[in-house]
């Protein structure tokens, strides 16, 4: 293999952008589900933390809306690039 | 003679009831009762002035309008024609209570304005007393009745006197709960009671076993002084001290709420859960839920991200009819998380008092005191874009309706109660519709 055809591998591999809690991060597929964006914010969090999720920018030609909320089974496609997310533990007071 | 400190204390209105004037102090609002006025059938009735009353602490302050509104009918001339420019139909007809609402206004404006109540009341008086004295000469506005001041039976030390100038003492009335309980006094919690204590709720129940420290009195409202902070006073004993010079009605529980005494909660009419997270919140909302009492969760997740702090304000709401979402969507993290894996445990004064005042803006659109025309149970407010998201309100059941099958599957346990919410925000608007029709005037 190539270094350029490695490089186009690498690309194919991560060809969307997402920005989670202000952190670019690279991922090789679209949909992403609450549960998955509580990983990438916090990798090992304990299962039993709930986080509150919201999207911006998101890819509203799948049904989904371009700004709003994930909760608990939910999911959204995102773009291949300028989609944020906030994802955090909302437990103070 | 005089019961009333407010009237004890002012001269103006000490003078009225010397005089013999039928005087009552209502919702903030001066009444004058028994004027005598003739009707447009030439006959003597009796009616009663009505106007907002200004204050300066515990005593009248001058008149800052010189409208006056009268209850009970339109005065007329003795022949029952009307009083050339006496009644002016522009003004605003006040209400002081259901019962006492304006029939009509009249704007007389001497030179400079009125100098007291009395110049005020006295000045009107001779108008419309003086074609039914022409009727009746018996007749006279000195009935030296005992004067009636609610001053001292509310919850406030001293009078409403913002709700009466702001014409919404109808709307505040909506807001005297006899008990609401706040759980956790912390940040969004002292900002919550410095909100409700300027409702007329009856008594506010405050819960927290924590002692008031320097580092709170930074995320607190107004401004503790060092005497405060060396007391060692717990937070509730604190608050209570402090909110206590404007009303009555604060109960310090200097206690945290777990499943032993979460039956102390049981008879409120709405609970505020303001507290870090944990299992005793799980407790609280399983037994709220079950026993239907309303309620609003809020939580604060705040990082330092790279940009500066960002995150996250949740409001949640539970109703008697609409609670599923809690627990079926996970809206409520009952586990806090270490402070090193999520560096959360980070707030700042202003997002605590928006948290606080989303949910009380919140409370009061439940409470029908502001329109509300969306009825959603969950809010999440994200700092770094600033965009308000709303959830499980009318919107979700639109879109239920205009066939989002995703939304109908999503939504499908509560659509019932979505509708019967929607029928009830349709039955309280048209009200509001038919009492502005009926009125001529906005409810």
């Amino acid at each position: 293999m190539t270094a350029a055809t490695q490089e186009q591998g690498k690309k194919k591999d991560k060809q969307f952008e997402a920005v989670i809690n202000g952190t670019e991060t690279p991922l090789d597929h679209d949909v992403l589900t609450y549960e998955e964006l509580g990983q990438l914010a916090y990798p090992n969090h304990d299962p039993e933390a709930k986080f509150t999720v919201t999207y911006r920018n998101a890819d509203p030609s799948h049904g989904g809306t371009l700004n709003g909320t994930l909760v608990a089974g939910e999911s959204v496609t995102i773009k291949k690039k300028g989609t944020t997310f906030d994802v955090r533990l909302t437990t103070r007071s | 003679m005089s019961g009333s400190r407010l009237v004890r204390n002012s001269p103006d209105l000490a003078r009225l009831v010397q005089d013999g004037f039928a005087v009552r102090i209502v919702n903030g609002f001066l009444v004058v009762d028994d004027i005598p006025y003739v009707d447009d059938a030439a006959q003597v009735q009796w009616g009663s002035f009505l106007c907002p009353l200004d204050l300066s602490g515990t005593t009248a302050a001058r008149p800052t309008t010189h409208v006056m509104c009268f209850v009970g009918g339109v005065p007329r001339e003795r022949n029952g024609q009307p009083i050339k420019d006496l009644v002016n139909d522009s003004v605003e007809k006040w209400s002081a209570s259901a019962d006492i609402t304006a029939a009509c206004g009249f704007s007389q404006k001497p030179e400079g304005g009125y100098v007291d109540f009395y110049e005020k009341v006295t000045y009107y008086t001779a108008m419309v007393i003086s074609p039914a004295q022409a009727v009746d000469p018996s007749v006279n506005p000195y009935t030296y009745k005992p004067i009636e001041s609610d001053e001292d039976d509310g919850v406030f030390l001293y009078v409403d006197t913002f709700s009466s100038r702001a014409g919404i003492t109808e709307l505040n009335d909506l807001l005297a709960l006899e008990k609401v309980v706040i759980v956790g006094l912390g940040g969004t919690g002292a900002h919550l009671l410095d909100a409700l204590a300027k409702t007329p709720a009856l008594t506010v129940h405050l819960y927290d076993s924590d002692f008031y420290r320097t580092h709170n009195a930074f995320r607190a409202p107004g401004a503790a002084s060092l005497e405060d902070l060396q007391a060692g006073l717990t937070k509730v004993e604190y608050y209570t001290r402090m909110y206590s010079v404007m009303r009555r009605g604060i109960v310090p529980h200097p206690v945290n709420v777990t499943a032993d005494n979460v039956s102390e909660l049981l008879d409120a009419g709405f609970v505020f859960l303001a507290m870090d997270t944990g299992p005793d919140k799980k407790t609280i909302v399983d037994a709220l839920t079950q026993h239907g009492i309303p309620f609003i969760d809020s939580g604060v997740g705040l990082s330092k991200d790279a940009n500066g702090i960002a995150g996250q304000v949740r409001i949640t709401t539970s109703t008697p009819g609409r609670s599923a979402h809690i627990t079926r969507d996970e809206l409520i993290s009952y586990f806090a998380g270490e402070d090193a894996e999520y560096d959360t445990n980070l707030q700042v004064d202003e997002i605590n008092a928006l948290t606080a005042n989303l949910a009380i803006i919140r409370y009061k659109k439940i409470l029908t005191f502001y329109a509300d025309i969306e009825n959603e149970h969950h809010t999440v407010f994200v700092v770094n874009s600033g965009d308000l998201h709303h959830r499980y309100g009318v919107s979700d059941l639109v879109r239920c309706e205009d066939g989002d099958q995703h939304e109908v599957a999503e939504h499908d346990d509560d659509l019932e109660g979505l509708i019967d919410h929607v029928i009830q925000v349709e039955a309280i608007h048209e009200e509001r519709v038919a009492d502005t029709d009926v009125d001529g005037d906005v409810a």
